[in-house]
């Protein structure tokens, strides 16, 4: 929308009379322009004004309970699914490694006998963990510690034994990061495979192609997501439900949910 | 940080508001609803029609408020703005979900009671401030607003209804929301005139 479309639907916008779609269109042309997001508010001001002009009617007593109840149980319940706060960056990775070590023990049979294919594979599980510790390491020493941190468990659609871990990080200035690293036997010729963000309501941004690397697992680093964001078609890195690994036909590889840890990893 | 749930809050005050709302602190929670219940509730009850709806509605704009905490930007204007905004948006769902059924009945802007003697001054400001701000309203843009605000009623319904040009509701309605706005603004620099030198 342009900005004469979006201004002519802002009073609209701020008594809540759009359709979701105008409302979703709106919203992002307002994450990028102080011009209409100033009106905006006013507007918003404007209806704020209406409720506040209705006699108050006294709420029954026992309302407040139930409020506060629904809202602590929904953030308990937020907090139990494994949003959890105070896990530091260390941590994150240490549940990377564990991941990926994980996934490698539980990695099939070959020709060999078992015993030497599960060494195999557990020696390149290990340096694929130092790469992805090393990773994670480089990425932890460029982080502002009042920023957001993002974490999500990589599933694939296919193989189970296999998988891969990201981190997403939101600096208080709007500018974002992503660290993916897949342990996956993808088929070379169906590549490049691009990393989704995936927001809530189905909107995606491509942050980027997976590199092989010598480790033979694949690797995504993005220090500059914020260029991609400042698009009005553009995911805000709190709004990312989900990243997927897609081939170049669209395929979706693998997915997992992200998790926002609350509280921010320590200063490096 | 202790908030005390009169007086008006920093935006940096808000924020911390909201944030400690986000961690789901308990303290935050009843603070929010302390300030914020009863016009939540009030809005429920004279759109949704019943104490019931209104209370369900209550609960709902508050989880709502924790779901979305993470996305209130105090740049773009106060906690209460926001609030209200989440629960007049929920509310008209409701009503436009159950457009046609037994409709409650809708008190208009200008048909409203005298104040109970025991309420508490802040409320009363800020009502007796609304309320002169729409005092300054012409009288169809009062009528657009209600039709908007209290019935839920795209511009394109008001205008097919009315017979008149799409574009000129769209207009009235910005120009009532800007009055509204601007009356408001006004009252609040009186108000923090008076806060600052104790008078409140």
């Amino acid at each position: 929308m342009t900005c004469g479309e979006v201004r002519d639907n802002l009073s609209e916008h701020a008594l809540g009379l759009l359709t979701s779609e105008d409302q979703r269109e709106v919203e992002r042309h307002l994450r990028w322009c102080a011009g209409c997001r100033r009106e905006s508010a006013e507007l918003l001001e404007g209806v704020a004004s209406v409720a506040l002009s209705l006699p108050p009617a006294e709420p029954p007593m026992p309302l407040e309970p139930q409020v506060v109840g629904r809202v602590s149980a929904a953030a308990g319940r937020v907090r139990t699914r494994g949003y959890r706060r105070g896990i530091k960056m260390l941590a994150a990775a240490t549940l990377g490694a564990a991941v990926l070590a994980t996934s490698a023990v539980g990695w099939g049979v070959r020709q060999r006998s078992q015993a030497e294919q599960a060494q195999d594979q557990l020696q390149t599980v290990k340096l694929r963990t130092a790469n992805f510790s090393k990773l994670i390491g480089q990425f932890k020493q460029q982080l502002n510690s009042a920023g957001k941190l993002y974490e999500a468990s990589l599933f694939p659609l296919s193989r189970r034994e296999e998988g891969g871990t990201a981190l997403l990080y939101g600096e208080p200035d709007g500018r974002g990061w992503v660290l993916v690293d897949v342990v996956a036997s993808l088929d070379q010729s169906a590549g490049p495979f691009t990393v989704n963000l995936v927001s809530a309501t189905g909107q995606r941004l491509a942050a980027g192609i997976l590199t092989k690397t010598q480790n033979k697992d694949y690797v995504l680093l993005r220090r500059d997501l914020p260029d991609d964001f400042t698009r009005p078609d553009a995911v805000e890195l709190s709004n990312v439900m989900a990243l997927e690994v897609i081939d170049r036909f669209g395929t979706r590889l693998l997915t997992g949910t992200v998790h926002q840890f609350v509280k921010t990893p320590p200063t490096p | 940080m202790t908030f005390e749930r009169e007086g008006p809050l920093s935006p940096e005050s808000e924020l911390e508001l909201v944030q400690q709302l986000l961690a789901g602190d308990e303290r935050a929670i009843r603070n929010l609803y302390g300030r914020f219940g009863r016009p939540v509730f009030t809005l429920g009850l004279r759109l949704l029609g019943s104490m019931e709806a209104a209370e369900e509605l209550t609960q709902d704009v508050f989880v709502a408020a924790w779901r979305k905490a993470s996305r209130f930007d105090s740049s773009r204007g106060r906690l209460s703005t926001w609030l209200m905004a989440i629960a007049h948006n929920l509310a008209i769902d409701r009503l436009r979900h159950e457009r046609g059924a037994g409709r409650p009945v809708l008190v208009l802007v200008d048909e409203m009671p005298e104040p109970a003697p025991s309420e508490e001054e802040s409320h009363l400001i800020d009502r007796e401030t609304a309320r002169r701000a729409l005092s300054g309203l012409s009288a169809t843009e009062r009528q657009l607003l209600t039709l908007a605000y209290f019935h839920g009623w795209t511009a394109r319904e008001i205008a097919e209804a009315d017979g008149i040009p799409l574009g000129t509701v769209k207009t009235r309605l910005r120009t009532a929301l800007i009055k509204l706005r601007k009356a408001q603004q006004e009252q609040a620099l009186e108000e923090a005139r008076l806060y600052d030198g104790g008078v409140l």
